[in-house]
């Protein structure tokens, strides 16, 4: 028995890291290049997202909102508006609606760009970190215009928007969705046949249906092990039961299918895009809301609102005691629950494995320790 | 227990209704709605803690794949000594939610294999999301080095 | 060689020195001269090709790579070499303070060596040995124990498992390489480089190099190549997103940068090697010297073929790394028993193979 312990290496992968997307901090104890056992510590990012809900009006909050997932913005700010305009019965103008799913899928895009690049980059290959970049570049320049930021919007309202979109806007945005299809398919091209790729991420780091629903996971990650639960057709929000998409599935729940199952839902992102698009340009209408922002006294209750955000389903829970700030606030993001399947997914599997599979689980740290 | 209560489940979605059990009925309520066909309820989509200022509310989100329903279970624990059994046997995504209560709240799941504190370093004193919580000098003096 | 040894001595024995004093000073500083040449070559090179490296890598992904310093980023490496060298000279403590210190000098000084072995014109050859190309092998395999040595030295986990990754990865690929060698060696029925870039001369210009014979053989002896100097695909010992830096985890300044020249010194040079033994080495592909054609005067093109014989395997040998690099910016790592597997499942049997390609063919032909 000692004899089996002493060739047993712990090796501590620490917050600062290359490639951990942000700060993780994971406890292995190899033998040899297998890893035995594989413990997450996090809490290195934590900001007391939901302590600060408790001492701020809720328009103070919603730009604080941006940052639980700083790549997936728009998904938490419309989690938060969508709690506070149900419990306070605001009603939405379809515009709006239109608009805030234009802005979500088109950050879904970015999200799902920007974790191509840096899995292809854990893989060891370089190169297309620079291309996805390059694209999201331009969906980074577009929410500028917009919304004057590039990551953190602060562009939803309780209600509404800050300010309506104009057609100017929207042809660039056709320009843009019209080359995308192409790029997408030069990712595909080197990606998806290479035989080093496929080797080094199919069956591996298998989500059995069983293991995915015990420890929770949503999202492509659920979707992948062959689960088809989107909350966008599932429970619709906004105006996605208008749109015509469609979900991907897969079916085997390792690596390589949740790569595919990404990229094809870049390509359902488009899809919405272009709907929207037209459907803006056709239908004019208001979208600044009437409600008075800093004045918003939300009445007794509570509410839970889900969005299928682009790392798993984030939900907002805001129990209001009918004061202009919030009694509580409390996040559930997708990310979370990816870290606790990590080590049981790590179990006897070899040491480069670690990336393969930690890289598609696409998880961000900031969503972890809000 | 009486499982008539669960009768309303998975109706409108934009409101919002929780259905109040007693804890020591908590894993046994879990276990039905989670096998129960007419239910399914399989994912729990997370756990809530709330201080109402002189207990705590703990609300068990629990969502089915299949059937798209979710229901909102509610459980009030005494905050002198809040303690609840833990749900992890049935779901064991409940580990991580568990741990951050606890690290928050103060609440103590028996059973639990591993109750520790998730996003405060683990020499922490005290529960940050309790309304009565203060921060004092104590708990933000750098006390010597632990790696947590 | 010789000849231009004897010119030398002629050159010498002019002056009318008492007691020979002119063939001893001939006999040991002749030597020293092609071997100040190797070195300031090298020293050129290694800072070209780095600065190479970076641009062209950054071609590759839409960007334009170093361009602030000096014109086009001319003379990035050399302040690069600058920085290097001031800084702090750090030994972690636990470390084998020898052993430390030793690797990066196994890792170097090797290559400097090997640079000497090829013939870069039919008559700059003066370590012309008639086991050349063995004696090539052998000794660029030394550097692999400057990375052991670095890995185990440096008291860090990270390092070892590098370093050990990488000792597993140059055992698995050296094999298929010696017996790509052997089948060359069937070809031109002599280990010495020279007679094996002089058993490439034919009738028609190109049709007498290696590379059709043997075709497989340089598949395999490129990939092996590319292994050996621990380069993507092949660069788990170094991989960035799991080990920090592998087993150079823990040198700086100096030290650091003797890891760094040596790779690229190895980088120039195994592509040298292969451009001499597939690729018609100092051979012209015209068949003919351009300098024979275009100098009037027969004294000068005599000399002037030497140096087009060094432009021309400098041009092969340039086109080879720039196919290693277009190899980098592709594709992803291999994973350690993928890599291992790949060269005893697939290469070796390969290399068995394409020997027995080349028996046959020699044997017809």
């Amino acid at each position: 028995m000692t004899n089996q312990e002493s060739t047993r290496m712990k090796i501590n992968i620490g917050p600062q890291h290359p490639s951990t997307h942000g700060v993780l901090r994971l406890v292995l104890e190899l033998d040899g290049e297998i890893i035995k056992s594989c413990e997450p510590i996090i809490g290195y990012l934590h900001r007391g997202m939901e302590k600060m809900a408790e001492n701020r009006t809720y328009l103070q909050y919603l730009p604080t909102v941006d940052r639980i997932d700083y790549l997936g913005g728009f998904f938490n700010a419309y989690a938060f508006c969508d709690a506070v305009e149900s419990l306070a019965q605001i009603e939405v103008s379809e515009r709006t609606q239109y608009i805030r799913v234009l802005t979500m899928e088109m950050n879904r895009l970015s999200s799902h760009l920007l974790w191509l690049g840096t899995f292809m980059l854990d893989m060891g290959a370089t190169s297309p970190l620079f291309y996805t970049f390059r694209d999201r570049e331009e969906i980074l320049s577009l929410f500028e215009e917009l919304t004057g930021q590039r990551m953190m919007y602060n562009y939803y309202t309780f209600g509404g928007l800050r300010h309506d979109v104009t057609n100017v806007w929207l042809e660039k945005i056709t320009d843009f969705i019209k080359k995308m299809p192409r790029k997408i398919q030069d990712y595909e091209n080197i990606i998806t046949d290479n035989p080093i790729f496929v080797t080094r991420t199919e069956n591996i780091g298998i989500i059995s249906k069983h293991a995915a629903l015990q420890y929770s996971i949503t999202g492509p990650n659920l979707r992948a092990s062959g689960i088809e639960v989107d909350y966008r057709k599932q429970n619709p929000y906004l105006v996605y039961n208008e749109l015509d998409f469609d979900i991907p599935s897969a079916e085997n729940g390792d690596s390589f299918d949740r790569y595919t199952l990404r990229i094809a839902e870049m390509y359902e992102c488009l899809k919405i895009i272009s709907q929207c698009v037209a459907w803006l340009i056709e239908n004019p209408g208001e979208v600044v809301s009437s409600v008075k922002q800093p004045l918003l006294k939300v009445p007794e209750g509570e509410f839970i609102s889900n969005v299928e955000a682009p790392r798993g389903v984030c939900s907002c829970y805001v129990k209001s005691d009918g004061t202009g700030t919030p009694y509580r606030a409390k996040w559930r993001t997708g990310s979370y629950y990816a870290v606790q399947i990590l080590p049981k997914l790590l179990e006897n599997s070899f040491y480069p494995d670690l990336m393969a599979i930690f890289g598609s689980l696409d998880v961000i740290l900031p969503e972890v320790d809000r | 227990m009486n499982f008539d209560i669960f009768e309303n489940i998975g109706e409108a979605a934009n409101t919002f209704s929780k259905i109040q059990i007693d804890s020591n009925e908590l894993v046994e309520a879990l276990s039905y709605l989670k096998n129960n066909a007419e239910f399914s309820l399989d994912r729990l989509n997370t756990i809530i803690a709330v201080d109402l200022n002189d207990k705590f509310e703990l609300i068990y989100d629990l969502h089915s794949v299949e059937t798209g329903k979710v229901a909102r279970i509610s459980v009030l624990v005494d905050r002198n000594s809040p303690h609840i059994s833990s749900v992890v046997n049935v779901f064991k995504s409940a580990n991580f939610d568990e741990c951050e209560i606890y690290d928050m709240f103060g609440i103590v799941f028996d059973k639990n294999p591993d109750l520790k504190r998730l996003l405060m370093p683990s020499s922490w004193i005290g529960y940050p999301l309790r309304k009565d919580y203060v921060q004092s000098d104590e708990r933000l003096a750098w006390n010597g080095g632990d790696n947590d | 060689m010789d000849y231009l040894y004897s010119l030398y001595i002629e050159f010498l024995n002019k002056f009318n020195l008492p007691f020979h004093l002119g063939d001893f000073i001939a006999m040991v500083s002749f030597p020293l001269l092609p071997f100040c040449i190797v070195a300031a070559a090298l020293i050129v090179i290694v800072i070209f090709l780095v600065l190479m490296e970076r641009k062209v890598l950054a071609f590759f992904t839409q960007r334009k790579g170093p361009n602030r310093v000096g014109p086009w980023g001319l003379f990035q490496t050399i302040s690069d070499a600058i920085k290097l060298l001031c800084k702090e000279n750090i030994t972690p403590t636990g470390a084998e303070k020898f052993m430390f210190n030793l690797a990066p000098l196994l890792a170097f000084v090797p290559v400097m060596v090997v640079w000497g072995l090829i013939p870069f014109s039919s008559e700059f050859d003066f370590m012309s040995y008639s086991v050349s190309a063995l004696l090539f092998v052998t000794i660029a395999s030394i550097p692999i124990l400057g990375i052991l040595l670095a890995g185990y030295a440096s008291n860090n986990k990270y390092s070892l498992i590098g370093s050990v990754r990488a000792v597993a990865q140059a055992i698995s690929y050296e094999l298929p390489l010696i017996f790509v060698l052997l089948s060359v060696v069937v070809l031109s029925s002599s280990l010495n480089l020279k007679q094996i870039v002089l058993a490439q001369i034919s009738a028609y210009p190109i049709c007498g190099w290696f590379i059709f014979p043997a075709f497989l053989g340089f598949l395999i002896v490129f990939i092996c190549s590319i292994a050996e100097l621990n380069r993507c695909p092949f660069d788990l010992p170094e991989a960035e997103s799991e080990l920090v830096s592998g087993y150079n985890t823990e040198y700086s300044g100096m030290k650091f940068a003797f890891f760094f020249l040596a790779e690229y010194a190895m980088m120039f040079i195994m592509c040298a090697f292969i451009a001499t033994l597939f690729l018609g080495g100092f051979l012209s592909p015209f068949g003919f010297y351009l300098s024979e054609k275009l100098i009037s005067n027969e004294f000068w093109s005599n000399v002037f073929v030497y140096f087009e014989q060094v432009f021309w395997i400098f041009l092969k040998t340039f086109f080879l790394i720039y196919c290693m690099m277009l190899v980098r910016a592709t594709l992803p790592r291999l994973k350690t028993h993928q890599l291992t597997g790949f060269a005893w499942k697939v290469l070796l049997p390969l290399s068995f193979l394409n020997l027995l390609i080349v028996c046959l063919i020699k044997g017809v032909a």
